[in-house]
């Protein structure tokens, strides 16, 4: 096949060129050799691979006179003049080193809360964003405009602790938010009409992490060391989960990246995505078919950290007793996420090490160290290869998952890193503390 | 008189008991620090030695009596490792400082200050090698190294 392929270019005689492959520092790799001018990124990447002699292929960019090449490099010769005498440079980077870029401007400034913001959460088409605050209300943003859109969402009677919108694949006009507050109840807001839909209550004491489920559940723990699982559609209770012996922190869906993207694939986005195109019916597909694709055939997996040094893997769809238990670490768990593929679940400790289990059954993996204090937040890379760790210690790690090791220490904060994210898309890493600094991360 | 006889016992079984307290207080002390010694000594015997196959614990050079750890503060303490080379000349005794130092600052979950020491008389440059280990600027400085950073890392992982 390949022998006609090569008969075929041979006979139809393309054009040829002399290219040197260049790292982004400038130095040479290997010697000048010639290529078909409709040669493919993948198979650039291939010959890159070779004689870079790496063990695991490295994902690779390429790049001609700054310009990417993206289809074929004939295509991205076509807008630049060639001389095909000369060698032309190609310079490969290789994908998810970070450097930090000077952020030099601040787009917008959203004023209208009268205390701290405590959590916010983009709706699953990104068209809005909601913010809940130490001031007991929930606004809505507009994110390109940073101006406030409806009226604000007031009935809580404590400060608000999480929000989480419902999933583009079972509503894709985004009507729907749930949020939670210290003061124990859980509501379901309608964003059009501006008004408390539902109230959950249930819990005796704060609720501290929320999920809205892509099977029309909605999952809230609680400082009263349960779960509880609601139904969304008329709020009633199906199941209390128990098990952690102190307050519950944090806790992770196996379907989160997906609930989170809805119908936005990273794998064909450009750097900047802009607003997503289609019906509101081909948006839910969309959704509908990348959601089924990471839950697969079982229910949705629920894994929760606690104070009580655990972690528990639940299946909260089918049982109230949890798949499994998770021991090993010696201080109180503040974060745990299942990565994009959902077949790992890493988690953040006081301990001051990162611990990697198995997203099926629960198993222990392995362990990352390397921070010097406590580790606040994690975060997966789009394509489940790396992690993301922001630290007491006043740094970023990243984590290598594959060779369970560290890939880069990125220094710059003054002080804490309380949270960090990666963007769904790959490009950016955000991180922020008690410095008051926000920075942003990039290749 | 009676009143002033009933104060006066009042006051003594309050002395007594007081004293009984801090008698207690200064007897959980000891323990507790023995039980974060252990806690140190469970991390630091793990560690391999760089040219051998075995672990310290393995060819005695640490042992549990050479850890001791004394309270500085709530929840603060000072941690001092003696730890004993193989033979007097040893040139790796500085990688096994650094291994000891890089284990409890990944690993030990409490705040500690830590200073590690070759027990006297085992070694020929032990002053110098004293001053290195717990100069924390040479530390740092070693750690950057990738060639000595991977040596340590080897050392210190637990095989899972």
């Amino acid at each position: 096949m390949a022998a006609t392929a090569a008969d075929e270019a041979a006979t139809r005689d393309v054009q040829r060129l002399l290219v040197q492959f260049q790292d982004e520092g400038g130095q040479l790799l290997g010697s000048p050799f010639d290529v078909p001018v409709d040669i493919t990124p993948d198979k650039l990447q291939l010959v890159c691979n070779a004689l870079l002699a790496q063990e695991d292929p490295l994902p690779l960019a390429f790049y001609v006179h700054d310009a990417e090449i993206v289809s074929s490099l004939g295509r991205t010769l076509e807008s630049q003049a060639v001389e095909t005498e000369k060698v032309l440079d190609i310079i490969y980077q290789p994908q998810a080193i970070f450097r930090v870029r000077a952020v030099t401007r601040c787009t917008s400034s959203l004023e209208g809360h009268s205390e701290a913001v405590i959590s916010v959460a983009f709706s699953p088409t990104g068209k809005y964003l909601a913010s809940g605050s130490g001031d007991t209300t929930i606004l809505l943003w507009d994110p390109s405009t940073g101006k406030q859109v409806g009226r604000a969402l007031a009935g809580h009677s404590k400060w608000i602790t999480a929000l989480s919108w419902e999933p583009l694949h079972a509503n894709p006009e985004c009507r729907y938010v749930a949020s939670s507050s210290k003061d124990g109840s859980v509501r379901v807001w309608d964003t059009t009409a501006g008004r408390c839909e539902r109230i959950l209550t249930g819990h005796t004491q704060s609720v501290t992490c929320l999920r809205w489920g892509g099977d029309g559940l909605l999952y809230s723990a609680s400082q009263d060391r349960t779960i509880k699982v609601w139904r969304a559609h008329d709020g009633v209770l199906c199941r209390t989960l128990q098990g952690h012996g102190h307050w519950v922190n944090t806790m992770a869906l196996s379907t989160d990246y997906a609930l989170r993207t809805g119908a936005f694939e990273p794998a064909e986005a450009s750097v900047n995505a802009q607003d997503l195109r289609g019906s509101l019916q081909e948006l839910k597909e969309k959704a509908l078919s990348r959601y089924n694709l990471v839950r697969g055939r079982g229910p949705e997996r629920l894994v929760s950290g606690s104070d009580d040094f655990t972690l528990f893997l639940w299946s909260p769809a089918e049982d109230k007793k949890p798949l499994a238990r998770m021991t090993g670490h010696q201080a109180l768990i503040n974060q745990v996420v299942f990565s994009p593929d959902s077949r790992i679940i890493a988690s953040a400790s006081f301990d001051k090490s990162i611990k990697l289990w198995d997203g099926r059954t629960g198993k222990y993996l392995a362990s990352l160290r390397g921070h010097v204090a406590a580790v606040y937040q994690i975060a997966w890379s789009a394509d489940s290869r790396l992690l993301v760790s922001g630290s007491s210690d006043s740094t970023l790690k990243v984590w290598d998952v594959k060779a369970q090791k560290l890939s880069t220490d990125l220094p710059g904060h003054a002080d804490e890193v309380y949270a960090v994210d990666w963007s769904p898309d790959g490009q950016r890493v955000a991180s922020g503390g008690k410095d008051k600094c926000l920075r942003i991360w990039r290749r | 008189m009676e009143r002033v006889s009933g104060l006066l016992s009042w006051t003594l079984s309050r002395f007594l008991w007081l004293s009984g307290l801090s008698e207690r207080g200064a007897a959980r002390q000891p323990r507790i620090m023995e039980e974060k010694a252990l806690e140190v000594y469970d991390l630091i015997r793990t560690i391999r030695d760089p040219e051998k196959p075995n672990t310290l614990e393995g060819l005695e050079v640490v042992t549990e009596s050479c850890v001791e750890v004394q309270e500085i503060n709530e929840d603060d303490y000072l941690v001092i490792i003696r730890f004993t080379p193989t033979v007097p000349h040893c040139s790796l005794a500085t990688l096994i400082g650094l291994c000891l130092r890089v284990k409890l600052h990944w690993c030990l979950p409490f705040k500690h200050k830590l200073e590690i020491y070759i027990s006297e008389g085992t070694h020929s440059t032990e002053e110098d090698i004293n001053k290195q280990i717990n100069d924390k600027e040479r530390v740092a400085a070693a750690m950057e190294n990738p060639n000595l950073r991977e040596i340590v890392e080897q050392c210190v992982l637990e095989p899972d």
